[in-house]
């Protein structure tokens, strides 16, 4: 990131190569429509791009890619039109969750898209992306303990929202 | 830190601690918590999953990319720096134009004309310069409260002076003149918060600061001090200034979503 900083093309490319992918199938989860993914996706990077001046020297990259994912969703979510439907999640929304069966997996993407945003945001950048909390308070610029607390009510309701499936086993 | 809190932290480090376990076993809150993370979790032994499509980088990035290639990253203080110096001129011609060879009309104490006065210049160009750095969450909180504080303060030590007009004559200049003073900074301020992300605290901060420059103006030139007059015609307008700079902020299209 220091090099890129400084106006180092390659630096960015290498970036684009190493997180884009990642970034992507984040936005995914977020949004549930890959063209509004793979334009989120393209917003976030010129957002690195326009906004490097920002980017805190020997801050961690990785929390602040996100918070701009996050923010580019969360915007996305705020212009959107109330009678606009959202488009159904493309099949490799639920990667993480290729495994189990698809009656399932439409559970849990139904059961994570009722969970409000602070929750949600939360349990996604913990389960799926493999953020700590640490990352994640970075990225929400909130503290560690209300990251924690918000996961942890939400992985509470999740459970409530997926009771039937344990019933069903 | 609360169990609960030990729980989520060590979810996804592997087995949880004997403790800990013991604790997610007893607790209703956090077993619901374990076996919802569970849920998500694949099986041990599960391959990974095929990766995803990899986005290439699209035309628009492409140009962008050229543009900055080779420049280093512009200084983050210019505009805020640029835009502060503009509110102080702003607020000084106003001052000098509107005086004619009087710079300071207040009648109220001294010490409260410096206080206020000082305050208002912190919000002002504190205000700006927070607004757009970032982090500094706590320093946008306390320039609100000194906002706040100021305002009360401002209304509190008038100088009790009655103006020559009609009550509405009089506020309908000093509310024009606070407006006045107020577009320039306020259309910069919000030029510069389209840099990144719509962040309410910040752009309403950017807009508080900006609509400070026509009360700060105000607070030297005008002669009247009853707090019916200040209150109405000098707070008022500041807090609909800053209202009005964040509903336009969060009607405009961000041109960065950085935090």
């Amino acid at each position: 990131m220091a090099k890129f900083i400084e106006g180092d093309r390659g630096a960015f490319e290498v970036l684009f190569q190493r997180y884009s992918q990642p970034i992507h199938g984040y936005l995914l989860r977020m949004v549930g429509s890959e063209a509004q993914a793979d334009d989120l996706t393209q917003a976030t990077f010129l957002s690195v791009l326009r906004a490097r001046e920002r980017f805190r020297a020997g801050a961690a990259f990785r929390p602040w890619l996100y918070a701009i994912a996050t923010n580019a969703a969360r915007d996305q979510h705020r212009r959107r039109r109330p009678e606009e439907p959202i488009e159904q999640a493309a099949s490799e929304v639920e990667e993480p969750l290729a495994h189990v069966d698809p009656f399932q997996r439409e559970a849990v993407r139904g059961a994570l898209a009722r969970l409000p945003e602070t929750q949600r945001v939360p349990i996604v950048l913990h389960r799926f992306e493999g953020l700590s909390f640490a990352e994640i308070a970075e990225v929400l610029g909130a503290t560690e303990t209300a990251v924690k607390v918000r996961a942890h009510r939400g992985y509470e309701k999740l459970r409530e929202l997926l009771g039937h499936l344990e019933a069903e086993r | 830190m609360t169990d609960h809190e030990r729980v989520m932290g060590a979810l996804g480090q592997g087995e949880l601690p004997a403790d800990l376990a013991a604790h997610a076993t007893s607790c209703a809150h956090c077993r619901a918590a374990v076996a919802a993370y569970r849920a998500l979790a694949p099986p041990s032994g599960t391959p990974a999953p095929p990766a995803g499509r990899r986005p290439s980088i699209s035309a628009s990035l492409e140009r962008e990319l050229a543009m900055t290639a080779g420049r280093p990253a512009p200084s983050l203080w210019r505009g805020p720096v640029l835009l502060g110096l503009l509110q102080a001129v702003v607020a000084m011609a106003v001052v000098v134009a509107l005086g004619r060879g009087e710079l300071v009309r207040n009648q109220a104490a001294p010490a409260a004309l410096w206080a206020v006065g000082l305050a208002l210049g912190a919000c002002a160009l504190g205000g700006t310069l927070a607004a757009v750095a970032p982090g500094y969450r706590r320093l946008r909180t306390a320039l609100f409260a000194l906002a706040a504080g100021t305002a009360v303060v401002l209304v509190g030590t008038g100088s009790g002076l009655p103006g020559r007009r009609a009550f509405a004559m009089d506020g309908a200049v000093c509310t024009s003149v606070e407006v006045a003073c107020a577009v320039l900074p306020l259309v910069a301020a919000l030029w510069l918060q389209r840099r990144f992300a719509f962040d309410p605290m910040r752009a309403a901060l950017a807009s508080t600061a900006a609509a400070a420059t026509g009360v700060f103006a105000l607070h030297l030139h005008c002669p009247i001090g009853t707090a019916s007059h200040l209150y109405t015609f000098h707070v008022i307008p500041w807090l609909l200034l800053g209202a009005a700079g964040l509903w336009i902020r969060s009607r405009l299209q961000s041109r960065s979503y950085a935090p």
